[in-house]
């Protein structure tokens, strides 16, 4: 037993030599049979390094919107089907925001409506902040954080106080270092508000600065730029009860409609969790259609690298006579094959690898997409090339493995 | 293994093999047997059954009837990797090509069949040093087969088939692509290496080589017809070849 393991042992490492000898003595051959591997490898190496990149992009960004956040909305955030069904839904309004005051599996529920504004303060101006109009509980509903000041209070919510909270870029570009913001009037239109609070850093959200943002009272917003039909309401819940949170909503909204028994829902219940859903379906297809085109590469790349290992055991046939005279067992002269095919799979995974790493990196630096690339990836692309060596290396080494000794010695 | 019994030994040993619808009786009831240390040719014109005899001295095919034994042992049965285990402990090939690996330096050719054993490679250098050493190249160790001539190529053969220590040297033609000088001076070895106490066993075509070996069996149509010691054979050879069209 100890004697056989040892006997493997120095016949491996032999045929690693073997191997790596006649890949270098034919390294040409050994390049343009790995070639396939190698694009093979790249392909599912960027595939996979883009994916991982949006997986995180978007999940970081959709943290933004809060996890145990519902949003009601008049149409649901992503349509399926047909668009049509939903046009004639009515818009939000405050009593809808009322009747989910009293529902009991919610912790705060606030409106939120929004518009593109100009805002400016002395001489300086910002183009387009999103100015939103909601209420005190708000704060409790999303991921925002005060960094100085305070956020609306109850009665500001209510009223139509011309009081601010800022977002932190708005007060970088309007403000200089030494001023406080806290207290300064600034101009939204022709309406001067004071800014009672400051945010802390959000990030960006799909290609949008969520810092960029000024949040005033719900009914200075409608003064200014009437309730808009794009009012949505945004509830949170426990985590422990967003189900039955969601079905809440749905019943005191179906019954402060009056919506009969037999209608649909003419509002929708959008939640973090589904868009996570659908990302990973969406990608999941579009990861499921990319990992084929590598994985038929591979095989176009496998069974060139197996063509070659047929053409090199013919070539060698008397070399394998002499090995077997020699006292090489079938097994002996398998293994060095396998070795050899695999050896040869895993320098194109390797350069298939390195292409995907710069190709990653250059991804990652151009576009706004990112793309990440694990050394566990690399790792098991480089294994993985082996094992496709290994796949396509049985065939011709089992057919080098049961060569006659006495054929293959007398082979010209 | 007891003094005196014969290293191989091989009684009504037939082989046939078919050939479309015919069958070939490359070896009919072949028997004899030789003991260690003996230096002996089998020679014989082509499809005399010469090269089958060698094949399956050398383990490398086996007796449809009769039977083979070595060292006391009958090989039939023996699966194929029992087969190359013993063809590695025991016997020692050389070929009439030389049959070296290209790309592959003199001493790691006569390092393989130590590979196949399990050797280290510490050991295995040592070893192989020294059967280099022996046949008189000493001084060739790194060179390729492609660097070296006929007859230095033909010595690393030598080492490698020396190298394992086996009970048996089977060499055949070895002398066949090689100059009549290179070819002295390669039987000269086999005569040093006999005298050393090798086991030798030539298969030859040419009487003029047999006739050096102390014993020859000569081979016609798959029988032996004559045995004894190898100028005897070699002259009634040149006779028979002098009477026959």
């Amino acid at each position: 037993m100890i004697r056989g393991v040892r006997r493997f042992g120095v016949e491996a490492a032999a045929a690693t030599v073997t191997a790596l000898r006649g890949i270098v003595a034919n390294r040409m051959r050994a390049f343009l049979s790995t070639i396939g591997i190698a694009i093979g490898v790249a392909t599912l190496m960027t595939i996979y390094g883009l994916v991982t990149g949006l997986t995180t992009q978007f999940t970081s960004q959709i943290a933004a919107l809060g996890s145990n956040t519902m949003y009601v909305t008049s149409r649901p955030w992503v349509i399926r089907g047909d668009w049509w069904e939903y046009r004639n839904r009515p818009p939000i309004t405050r009593a809808d925001v009322a009747a989910l005051h009293g529902a009991s599996y919610l912790a705060a529920v606030a409106p939120l409506a929004t518009a593109a504004a100009a805002v400016s303060y002395r001489s300086e101006e910002i183009g387009a902040v999103q100015v939103q109009g909601t209420t005190s509980e708000y704060l409790d509903t999303s991921t925002l954080k005060l960094d100085r000041g305070r956020f609306l209070s109850a009665v500001e919510g209510a009223s139509s106080n011309q009081v601010a909270v800022v977002g932190s870029e708005v007060v970088e570009r309007l403000f200089s270092d030494r001023e406080s913001p806290l207290g300064a009037r600034i101009l939204l239109g022709p309406y001067r508000f004071t800014v009672i609070g400051v945010l802390k850093p959000q990030g960006k959200a799909f290609g949008r600065s969520l810092d960029s943002v000024v949040i005033i009272p719900i009914e200075a917003f409608g003064e200014i730029y009437g309730m808009q039909r794009n009012m949505v309401i945004v509830a949170s819940a426990e985590p422990d009860h967003q189900n039955e949170a969601e079905e809440q909503i749905i019943e005191v909204l179906r019954r402060a409609r009056s919506l009969a028994p037999e209608t649909a829902d003419t509002f929708s219940v959008n939640r973090q969790s589904e868009l996570v859903k659908i990302f990973n379906e969406e990608t999941s297809a579009l990861f499921g259609v990319a990992i084929a085109i590598g994985l038929i590469t591979l095989l176009v790349g496998g069974i060139g690298v197996m063509n070659i290992m047929l053409v090199a055991v013919t070539e060698r046939t008397r070399e394998i006579g002499v090995r077997r005279a020699l006292g090489a067992r079938r097994r002996t002269i398998l293994i060095q094959f396998l070795v050899e095919s695999a050896l040869v799979t895993m320098i194109g995974g390797a350069i298939g690898t390195g292409i995907g790493v710069v190709a990653s990196a250059v991804i990652d630096r151009i576009s706004p997409v990112g793309a990440e690339l694990s050394s566990t990836a690399i790792v098991g692309a480089i294994v993985f090339s082996a094992i496709v060596g290994l796949a396509f290396g049985t065939w011709p080494a089992s057919r080098a493995a049961g060569l006659d000794p006495i054929e293959s010695l007398r082979f010209e | 293994m007891i003094e005196g019994a014969p290293l191989l030994e091989l009684s009504a040993v037939t082989r046939r093999y078919p050939m479309g619808d015919e069958t070939i009786h490359a070896l009919r009831e072949v028997s004899f047997s030789v003991v260690r240390g003996e230096y002996l040719a089998i020679v014989g014109s082509s499809g005399s059954g010469k090269s089958t005899l060698l094949n399956i001295l050398g383990l490398l095919d086996t007796p449809s009837s009769g039977t083979y034994q070595l060292r006391g042992a009958d090989v039939r049965g023996l699966g194929d990797d029992a087969l190359s285990d013993l063809r590695n402990r025991e016997i020692g090939f050389v070929f009439q090509t030389f049959q070296l690996l290209a790309r592959t330096s003199a001493l790691e050719n006569v390092e393989l069949p130590l590979v196949y054993r399990g050797v280290g490679r510490r050991a295995r250098r040592e070893r192989a040093r020294a059967a280099l050493a022996l046949v008189g190249l000493a001084d060739r160790m790194r060179h390729r087969p492609n660097e070296l001539s006929g007859g230095q190529r033909q010595r690393v053969a030598i080492a490698r088939a020396l190298v394992t220590e086996p009970s048996l040297l089977l060499a055949d033609e070895p002398t066949g692509n090689l100059d009549t000088a290179t070819g002295r001076e390669i039987l000269q070895l086999f005569r040093a290496l006999h005298a050393a106490g090798n086991t030798l066993l030539l298969v030859t075509h040419e009487p003029a080589i047999a006739a050096q070996c102390p014993r020859a069996i000569r081979m016609s149509d798959g029988r032996i017809v004559a045995d004894g010691a190898g100028l005897h054979v070699a002259a009634e050879l040149n006779l028979a070849d002098a009477v026959s069209p």
